[in-house]
Parts: C-alpha cells; structure tokens; sequence
C-alpha cells in the first residue's frame, strides 16, 4: 500500500454519478462530497483493504480499480459475495457495524480513497439527504445480495454467468465506465467462480459456450457484450432490484 | 473399497467428452470423471475432472486428478457409506 496524489475531478465525479444513478444530489451535496477530506493510497491486485475482526475507523471509497467482499473457509476455500466498481463505498456498514464480519480485497491495482469515520458522520449530518441516499444505496447492496442468493441458490451456472455479466454493465455504465457495451472486467475465472460457486472449469466452459453463441466475449480484463437481449434472457435479468432511476441498459 | 469403471462419452455442452463412470461394490454409480479437452488452460488439459459426486463428502471442491486411480483413492476416503 502506497500513498498517492489527491483524487482527481473524475475520479471524485464517480461517486457523484453513482448517487445520482439512484436518487437526486444537489449542488451543495455535490459540493460537500468533492471537498471531502480523503487519503489516497494505491494497492496492488490482491491486497486486503479490511480484514475480518478489524475496526476500521474509515471508510474507503473507490476511485479506480475493482474490489471485492469476501470470507475465507477451512481449507482455504473463498466464497466472493460482491463485486464494486469506482464510485463505491465497499465498507460504508463500518461506519454503523464496528467490527468487520468479512474482508474487503481489490481484484486490481486499486486508487482509494479512505474517508474518516468522523467526516462521514459530520456530512451525514449536514446533509441528511445525503445520508438517506447513502441509506438508499445500503438498501440496494441488500437487494443485490438477494439477487445473488437466488443466483447461486436456483439458478444455472449459464444463468448466473449471464446474470452477473448484464449487473455489472448496468453498474458500470451508472458510473460513466462502460463504452459500446464493453467494459473492463478485470477478474479470473477462478475469482469470476469464487463468486458464483463454480468451478474454473466450468466458468471456462460456460464462457466458451457464451461466446459461441455470440450472446458475450469475455477475457482477463474485460467483457464485450454481443447480444444484450439474448443475454439478459439467458440470465432471467430483471434489473428492478438495482433501483436505477436513469437507464435500464448499457 | 474397490470401484469398477465403465468409460463413457458425456455431454458437456462443449469439447470436454470424454468421461468415466465409477460404480461401488454393490455395482452403484457413485462418480463422474471427464477429461478436461485441450481447450482448457495447459494446466487443466489432459486431467480428470470430478465433475459429479453421488454421496462423497464435500465433493464440492470438484478437485482434479491426473491419474483415475488417484480420483478413486480420494473418493475412498469420502465416501459417506
């Protein structure tokens, strides 16, 4: 972990969109939130940002890179229960729930940036709207885990690939990083399977079957996808459970 | 704890054909094995993939084996009867 220049415009902006992809942000909120104090640091791939049994004293927000929520099981098992993307707050429950029940990693090299429990606090304070949204998209986290639930209780391996690769357009796309229907995916299969309780082999099949199909092309670092209808068919996708109030595909 | 193997073709949707079924004493299926094609990385190609687990203790790590043999001695300590 190292310490890094100050966000940029763009980078602070994702927050921004990503807010404004689920509720109204005023001037003055915007305001406040590009003049939240932050520390930047740089992780490389693979590198914890919160442990599980830690008490974080502040939150992290994503400015560049790719981050997920995991456990760790006997033999050494992982079970992946969420992705995010720039413009989100991996750990905002920190803020309510002192002690990590799971840890939080980047699956790339990473800019993030840490925010003191107390700033938070003080912006909730002044700006309870701001707060409300920032409840709201909690709320939606909750939402997502339930969708994942069905995923990887019900649902087929095709399925949850499908399902996982139309989520993460419209995440991408609600912060600004998603371009002709492509955008960077940066994950293994290993770490795509750690998510949706498959095996690599069967991510390889299913990715091959994808591509044959001419529904998604999808590598090491990014996902292209063909056939956005035939695709979220595919996954039973029915993105109501993102609470996106602009735009409903990529 | 001894299996049969009968070798079959299997359908996985893709290239991975190439199967073996494993039976228990009592002639009971208890496996599926398929041979990973040379569509998968050079580290995966060529081995045994334990694709299916009929009452085998935490088989959900569907691990690899090189040699068929060594899938039936793992199975021989998991096997839940």
């Amino acid at each position: 972990m190292r310490s890094a220049a100050p966000p940029s415009r763009s980078e602070r902006d994702r927050l921004v969109r990503k807010l404004e992809s689920i509720g109204d942000v005023s001037a003055d909120e915007k305001t406040a939130i590009n003049e939240l104090p932050m520390q930047v640091r740089t992780l490389a791939d693979g590198e914890d940002i919160a442990v599980e049994g830690e008490r974080p004293s502040q939150c992290c927000l994503i400015l560049t890179g790719f981050v997920c929520r995991y456990k760790l099981l006997p033999e050494g098992r992982r079970q992946i229960f969420s992705f995010h993307t720039p413009g989100d707050f991996p750990d905002l429950q920190s803020l309510h729930l002192k002690t990590m029940d799971h840890s939080v990693a980047t699956l790339a090299e990473s800019r993030l940036g840490f925010i003191e429990h107390t700033y938070m606090r003080e912006l909730i304070r002044c700006f309870p709207d701001l707060g409300s949204l920032l409840w709201r998209d909690t709320l939606i986290d909750a939402a997502i885990f339930r969708e994942w639930m069905v995923g990887i209780g019900r649902r087929t391996a095709h399925q949850r690939i499908a399902h996982l690769l139309c989520e993460m357009a419209l995440r991408f796309e609600a912060v600004g990083l998603t371009h002709d229907h492509n955008y960077q995916f940066p994950i293994t299969q290993a770490e795509m399977g750690d998510a949706l309780g498959l095996t690599v082999v069967h991510v390889n099949r299913i990715l091959r079957s994808l591509r044959e199909e001419q529904l998604a092309i999808s590598n090491r670092t990014s996902v292209r996808i063909l056939d956005w209808e035939g695709l979220k068919g595919l996954g039973e996708f029915d993105p109501t459970y993102l609470h996106q109030t602009k735009g409903t595909s990529p | 704890m001894t299996f049969t193997r009968r070798f079959v073709k299997v359908n996985t949707g893709g290239p991975d054909e190439e199967g073996c079924l494993l039976f228990d004493n009592g002639d009971a299926l208890v496996a599926v094995l398929v041979r990973l094609s040379d569509k998968h990385d050079s580290k995966y190609a060529g081995e045994w993939f334990f694709e299916h687990g009929i009452e085998i203790r935490n088989y959900h790590s569907h691990p690899l084996f090189n040699d068929i043999i060594k899938a039936e001695n793992w199975m021989a300590s998991r096997k839940v009867k």
